[in-house]
């Protein structure tokens, strides 16, 4: 047998036998530290716009302190540098949002766009970003990339961060800066439904242990986009978008963690937790071209 | 007339035009040298009734004539004389008949070779109808009766028969005959009472039973003997009298007993040395620290792609049509090219039944059978067929339901075939050899359930892989010096993989090969071979993707898919030319074996490739004693590019070499007694010209290749046999190794993806009373290299984390494996057949070893996929004959 064909017959094995199975944890149950999202706005800027930067960021266990944003060109170039958080003086919560501005200086000229909950990312496009492109490319864009890091605080002292990467959550995300004519906006979410019946919004639902619910998600008619595409033949074609969604749970299970437009609707089992009867689940929303969005649904269950 | 081929001495074969071992020519002519073993012993094909003598039928005497028949290289008698006159006449027709015999030639190493063999022609008397005037001169036959041997109904010639009776025995009288050609014996006068009849033969094995004789009536009787298993050497062992210094060559039978090999010979390439353990017991041929894909499988001298079904369980051969196994892991002649591993090339049948045989094996893969016999008026058209097919697609997808599986189906499934003829009986040589095999894996998801996010991978997943190959094989002797082998062949490889909707990478490959050599051995110290090893074909081939392959530089989830077709097709020759020469130097030609030859490896795709290097090699061995060897072989071994390394969708040429090995090996072999054998042998290869990723590939207009890449490996092999003498067979192999790679001249070595430093295996098999027979299989090797995650950096857009290393690549390894299988064996041996019941107790010690890590989704968690766990395998293989 030769060595592909051996290779596909393990990646059947191991995808028959699950990470469950190995005792792994599951990249939809949020048991930790987690970036879910990232949404700029807007989703597709051009050069000399301002993009303003939201995150859904979940900690179970111990409080975010600080979230930290950089943006820059290539991935490569936006090492995070814990060195230069330590530079920092004084008490971000006693500043204002301009001392604030003076204090991270230095960390914005190391590209750093935003510390949460201190400075709100905030990233301006150099007028200059597609200037080495043709006309023709300028329409297609250049990626910039944003770094977030979020920072927990150590376990009973809400002043103090951790230091330990492990324990620190890194996140990269590409914003697409052109001067498409069909630019690209990021979906919205109208409605959450359980068994059929829409959520109000905030509301809490109330479900019993063990029994199986089908949820589903409605988004805005305009969500859908249709946009204009060259291909490689140089003839002019209208696409339309095809998002997914990314389901994620504290306790209990669904029947896939990943639905596809227009198979949105998943099977939720949820499980108690004596502890936290107060639950959530959380769906994220891409549209494959960089525009994002999330919603969290807070569960009661009995 | 009855004739009985007596024996083949080794002392009265010889080789080439030297003088013949036989005594008698002995005094007059120099003294002879050992000759070469034979590998196939002369054949009768055409035997000559020779008239009673009527001195001796007057007489009413039989006799037995020893002829010693000299046959030459085409097969045809050319002298006949008597060993020891009778007299009667039987002689000289005895002399008259054997000199109109015609044989199939007797074959060493070289070819066809003369031989002498000694004959037995019988004369049995069959008495004229007795008339009334004639009284019967002795005491009447009061006990007849046929011999035949269980299992198979064959009737068994020339044992002794004896009926035991105590009284008689004391009055210095003994009642004992011997079967005829026909299994039947008759005995005269034996007293009336209850005795115990016996046939016994030292080589065969014995049979009682008690009769009882009443006066005045005869006794019929059916003996059934259940003999001795005379089967094929059934052990792996190092084969000094071939020409390749570190051959070893694998038989059959109880080597398909050995635990967790599902009775396929060829899966015991994995317990010998040099050859590292696949992952999962996949199979894969992993020779002296080379990728899998530098090692060649060859079936008659024809390389196929693939060796082993889906999963690495079974060879792609029926066992039952395999007569030899030929492993050799390095230092291999130049006959054997385009590879810088191992090479194990698989013999189909060679010696054909007399009589025709049917087996049918079952066991928890598949189930499968054969037939083979011979036909005509001399029997002299052989043909076997062969085929095989698995049912694990039908019993995997309820044994997941019953799992708690959600509607997700895989189904793996194979099949493949085989058909052999030979033409017996001619000074030529004939075959015509057939045979296939498709593998196909399919798994299927529920509907409406996503996997993954990618839109373009939803839906079944396939891979198809198969071969089917018709090769015809001539071998034509010119004279006693020089003869022909031709063998082309033809043949169509194909292989797929389907992802979803979107994904379809499928390539066939319609392959003419051409085997063509000329030896010529002027004397018996010097054998010639000039050879060519053609591979030529076209490869058609088609890739979709569901995005452009220029973004494979920068796999940006945001980039817009542009879906990617290519049709295509490439045409290839590897015209590769050797030269080889068998140089016997000392006068005991046996004694010292030096091999030099020289190689061509051509690859040509015209306006793509072309690469061209001479591979010289020389390899010898030479016997300081009888039972002491030493050996050692160094040579160059090029490699070309595999085929989707060669392809360009532009106009311009590939930018590739040939890989290059520089293999040296030094051994040492010792027997200890008739049945120990110890082998040691060092190796070291070095190679270069490795293709490897290009580094600086950013689109189609780079190379996606390029050949910076190098390794090194060495290491000490040890392998201790027993032979199957007596009830005990197994050996140990312990092979300590080290392989290495870069990627670059200036990159630092890492460990190969398969370095295994200690790899340890021993085999044993026992047999016991009542045809039972156990056995056991033990390995321990070191863990496999790995290269340790640190952190997870998540891509939100791709909805996946990337992990990140801040080790060396493959800098540690996974823990040892270590495992226990057992086999035990149970025959039946019935009138017509025989069965073999076997439990294969796969890994039921310590089965369940890590064979890959595996990361939770963030880089923070680890795993092992651990391998196959204790499978039991029962079955059953029936043999019949008639």
């Amino acid at each position: 047998m030769s060595s592909k064909a051996s290779f596909l017959f393990v990646l059947s094995a191991i995808s028959l036998t699950g990470c469950d199975s190995l005792g792994l944890s599951q990249p939809f149950v949020v048991d930790r530290l987690r970036v879910l999202g990232v949404a700029a706005e807007p989703a597709e800027p051009r050069p000399g716009d301002v993009v303003t930067f939201t995150s859904l960021v979940v900690s179970p266990q111990s409080p975010v302190g600080l979230t930290t944003w950089f943006a820059c060109s290539d991935l490569s170039t936006c090492t995070p540098d814990p060195e230069l958080l330590a530079g920092l003086t004084g008490d971000p919560a006693a500043m204002t949002p301009e001392e604030l501005a003076a204090a991270f200086a230095a960390l914005q000229e190391a590209g750093m766009i935003g510390v949460e909950p201190y400075l709100s990312p905030t990233w301006t496009v150099p007028t200059d970003y597609l200037d080495a492109l043709t006309e023709a490319d300028k329409l297609e864009g250049l990626p910039a990339v944003v770094l977030v890091s979020a920072i927990p605080t150590v376990e009973g002292d809400t002043a103090t961060l951790a230091t330990e990467q492990a324990d620190i959550e890194v996140a990269y995300k590409r914003v697409p800066v052109s001067l498409a004519t069909t630019p690209n906006h990021n979906p919205a979410i109208a409605a959450i439904s359980v068994d059929g019946v829409v959520i109000a919004p905030g509301a809490v639902v109330t479900l019993v242990a063990g029994q199986t619910y089908a949820i589903d998600l409605a988004l805005s008619m305009d969500s859908i986009e249709e946009y204009r595409f060259i291909n490689k033949d140089g003839a002019e074609e209208t696409r339309t978008e095809e998002p997914y969604f990314s389901w994620y749970l504290q306790h209990g299970s669904f029947d896939q963690s990943n639905t596809l437009w227009p198979y949105t609707e998943i099977e939720y089992t949820p499980e108690k937790d004596e502890a936290a009867p107060d639950q959530s689940l959380w769906v994220v929303v891409r549209d494959r071209r960089g525009g994002m969005t999330w919603a969290e649904q807070r569960i009661r269950v009995e | 007339m009855i004739p009985t081929l007596l024996a083949l001495l080794a002392t009265s074969a010889w080789a080439g035009d030297g003088p013949p071992a036989d005594p008698a020519a002995s005094a007059t002519a120099p003294a002879p040298e050992e000759p070469p073993p034979l590998t196939r012993n002369p054949e009768l094909v055409n035997f000559v009734d020779a008239p009673y003598p009527a001195e001796a039928q007057a007489a009413g005497v039989e006799a037995h004539v020893i002829l010693d028949i000299e046959i030459d290289a085409t097969g045809t008698v050319t002298n006949v004389t008597v060993e020891s006159p009778v007299g009667y006449g039987f002689d000289e027709a005895a002399v008259t008949a054997a000199r109109q015999f015609v044989f199939r030639p007797a074959e060493d190493a070289t070819g066809p070779v003369p031989v002498i063999i000694q004959f037995d022609y019988g004369f049995v008397f069959k008495a004229p109808a007795p008339t009334a005037e004639v009284a019967p001169a002795e005491a009447p036959v009061n006990v007849t009766g046929v011999l035949r041997e269980m299992g198979s109904r064959r009737l068994l010639a020339h044992v002794p028969v004896v009926v035991d009776v105590p009284e008689a025995v004391s009055n210095g009288k003994t009642y004992t005959t011997e079967t005829d050609e026909l299994g039947a014996f008759s005995l005269r006068g034996v007293p009336d009472g209850t005795w115990t009849l016996r046939a016994a033969d030292p080589s065969l094995g014995s049979v009682t039973q008690e009769i009882s004789l009443v006066a005045g009536q005869a006794l019929d009787v059916r003996l059934w003997m259940r003999t001795v298993q005379t089967e094929d050497a059934l052990y792996a062992y190092y084969d000094k009298d071939k020409n390749e210094v570190t051959q070893r060559t694998i038989s059959m039978e109880t080597v398909k007993r050995i635990p967790g090999t599902f009775g396929d010979p060829i899966r015991v390439v994995q317990s010998l040395p040099g050859a590292a353990r696949a992952p999962f017991g996949t199979g894969l041929l992993i020779i002296r620290g080379s990728n899998p894909e530098d090692s060649g499988v060859y079936v008659d001298g024809i390389r196929i792609p693939y060796i082993y079904h889906l999963g690495g369980f079974e060879s792609v051969i029926n066992p039952d049509l395999v007569s030899a196994v030929d492993y050799l892991p390095g230092g291999f002649g130049v006959q054997y090219g385009r590879g810088m591993g191992g090479v194990v090339d698989v013999t189909t049948v060679q010696k054909w039944p007399d009589r025709n045989k049917v087996t049918w094996n079952t066991d928890a893969l598949d189930t499968g059978a054969m037939i083979m016999g011979r036909f005509g008026k001399k029997k002299q058209h052989a043909i076997g067929l062969a085929g095989r097919r698995s049912y694990i697609d039908a019993l995997l997808p309820p044994i997941l339901d019953l799992t708690g599986n959600n509607g997700f189906t895989i189904a793996p499934r194979w099949y493949d075939y085989q058909a052999k003829y030979e033409l017996l009986g001619h000074r030529d040589t004939f075959s015509v050899l057939l045979f296939g095999f498709e593998d196909v894996l399919q798994a299927q998801s529920p509907e409406g359930t996503a996997q993954g996010t990618d839109q373009d991978t939803q839906g079944s997943f396939g891979t198809t892989y198969s071969t089917h190959r018709l090769l015809i094989k001539w071998e034509h002797p010119f004279n006693e010096h020089l003869s022909l082998r031709f063998v082309p062949s033809f043949g169509r490889d194909y292989a797929s993989l389907i992802v979803g909707d979107s994904w379809r990478l499928i390539q066939s490959q319609w392959l003419g090969e051409v085997r063509a050599e000329l030896p010529w051995t002027p004397n018996p110290h010097i054998r010639i071979v000039p050879g060519i090893d053609f591979v030529g074909g076209v490869s058609p081939f088609e890739v979709q993707l569901p995005y452009d392959p220029s973004g494979f530089a920068e796999t940006d989830p945001l980039a817009e898919r542009e879906p990617f077709t290519l049709k295509d097709s490439q045409t290839g020759w590897g015209p590769d030319p050797y030269l080889f020469a068998t140089i016997r130097p000392l006068k005991d030609t046996d004694r010292w074996v030096i091999t030099p030859g020289i190689r061509g490896t051509v690859v040509w795709i015209p306006g793509e490739l072309s690469a061209f290097n001479l591979d010289p090699r020389v390899s010898t061995k030479f016997s300081i004693r009888d039972d002491m060897r030493v050996k050692g072989s160094v040579g160059l071994y090029h490699q070309p590019p595999q085929p989707y390394q060669m392809y360009r969708s532009d106009d311009a040429m590939v930018n590739l070499n040939n890989e290059q090995c520089l293999s040296a090996a030094l051994g040492w072999e010792q027997d200890i007694g008739q049945a120990i054998h110890g082998d040691i042998e060092g190796f070291y290869k070095q190679f270069s010209n490795l293709i490897v990723g290009n580094p600086e590939f950013k689109s189609l207009d780079d190379s996606f290749f390029v050949n910076d890449g190098s390794g090194r490996s060495y290491g000490v092999e040890i392998m201790l046999r027993h032979d199957p003498i007596g009830k005990f067979f197994g050996w140990v192999s312990y092979t300590l190794s080290k392989s290495e790679r870069r990627d670059a001249p200036t990159e630092d070595w890492y460990n190969f993806d398969y370095d295994q430093t200690h790899n340890l295996v021993g085999v044993a098999g026992y047999k016991l009373p009542w045809q039972l027979e156990v056995s056991a299989r033990f390995q321990y090797t070191t863990g496999s290299p790995t290269t340790p995650y640190s952190l997870g950096i998540y891509d939100v857009d791709q909805d996946s984390y990337s992990g990140y290393s801040t080790a060396p690549y493959n800098s540690e390894r996974l823990p040892p494996y270590w495992a226990l299988s057992a086999r035990i064996d149970k025959v039946f041996t019935f009138k017509a057949w025989t069965l073999d019941l076997f439990l294969d107790l796969i890994n039921p010690v310590h089965g369940t070893n890590p064979e890959f890590e595996i990361y939770n989704y963030d880089y923070t968690e680890k795993a092992y996929i651990s391998s196959l766990p204790f499978i039991p395998s029962p079955g059953f293989e029936a043999k019949f004959e008639f």
